[in-house]
């Protein structure tokens, strides 16, 4: 029985876990972390995205990060269809919807949060981080298929 | 840099410029109104003591730090949701006027088929001003 047996993989080891680990707390709202509430910014970001994109106007949604390192300030860039009567208040539904939900989470989180919806013609570039989208990008388009060499691994008997 | 009292007379010029061209350029009065507004904003942070160009760095340009700090002023201090509202509906709107946002016409054109629009800037700058001035 190999109750002891020792595994050993040929490849590097990604990390040497008996080293010390370093956070740099800066990073920390990059991964939607927010600290004193327990809300997550970028789940909030993209539920807000889709509830946008439900609006039967609206063609395309994109919700842009000025600092990526802060995702409660952000500016939904959205497209309406191109038959949209502006005057029949479309528009308007957009905007009072992106107010609601910024509002509503100053309300639960105490924090500040900046959401502004800017009705556009089109994306233009931008370097601003791009936190989500609508609609959502076909992710399995996109995939590459990357062949691995199965990994060698070794068993050692104690 | 301009005083409160200035923004609070450009505002009042603007007001009144508003009830002088209505008919003509029904256009130019969405963005009248807005411009009214937006130096309410100003009148309204000057006599508070906020300066919002510094204090509101992070928010990127002039007309985003205004709006910014007119968010934190809506909600902190005067509790009035209809206030933020009424001003970023201004805003939405004198881009429409001035840039044809998602029109296929002129603005003229536009606002004269759709007199609501107008008087909703109209009752939108008075909001504004009902809080601010």
């Amino acid at each position: 029985m190999k109750n002891q047996a020792e595994i050993k993989s040929t490849y590097s080891p990604i990390a040497d876990i008996k080293g010390s680990w370093k956070i740099d707390k800066s990073e920390l709202p990059t991964l939607g972390i927010s600290s004193s509430s327990g809300v997550n910014p970028a789940d909030e970001v993209r539920t807000l995205v889709g509830k946008i994109g439900e609006i039967d106007a609206v063609l395309e949604v994109r919700a842009l990060a000025p600092q990526a390192k802060n995702l409660k300030r952000i500016k939904f860039e959205v497209k309406l269809k191109p038959e949209t009567d502006l005057a029949q208040g479309s528009w308007d539904l957009v905007r009072n919807l992106v107010i609601d939900y910024s509002w509503n989470l100053r309300d639960r989180t105490k924090e500040k949060w900046y959401f502004h919806a800017d009705l556009v013609e089109y994306f233009g570039k931008t370097s601003h981080k791009k936190v989500a989208s609508y609609p959502q990008e076909d992710a399995t388009s996109k995939l590459k298929i990357i062949e691995f060499p199965s990994p060698q691994l070794e068993v050692i008997s104690s | 840099m301009p005083t409160e009292q200035a923004h609070k007379e450009q505002a009042r010029q603007n007001e009144y410029a508003i009830g002088r061209i209505e008919k003509q350029h029904p256009d130019w009065v969405v963005t009248l109104c807005f411009y009214a507004a937006l130096h309410w904003v100003e009148f309204y942070a000057k006599a508070e003591g906020t300066n919002i160009f510094y204090e509101y760095e992070d928010a990127g340009s002039p007309h985003d730090r205004r709006r910014e700090y007119l968010y934190d002023v809506a909600y902190d201090d005067l509790n009035a949701r209809r206030l933020y509202d009424a001003y970023t509906a201004l805003e939405d709107e004198s881009k429409v006027a001035r840039y044809l946002k998602s029109l296929n016409m002129d603005a003229i054109k536009y606002y004269n088929k759709n007199g609501s629009r107008v008087r909703e800037s109209r009752n939108n700058l008075r909001i504004v001003k009902h809080f601010l001035s």
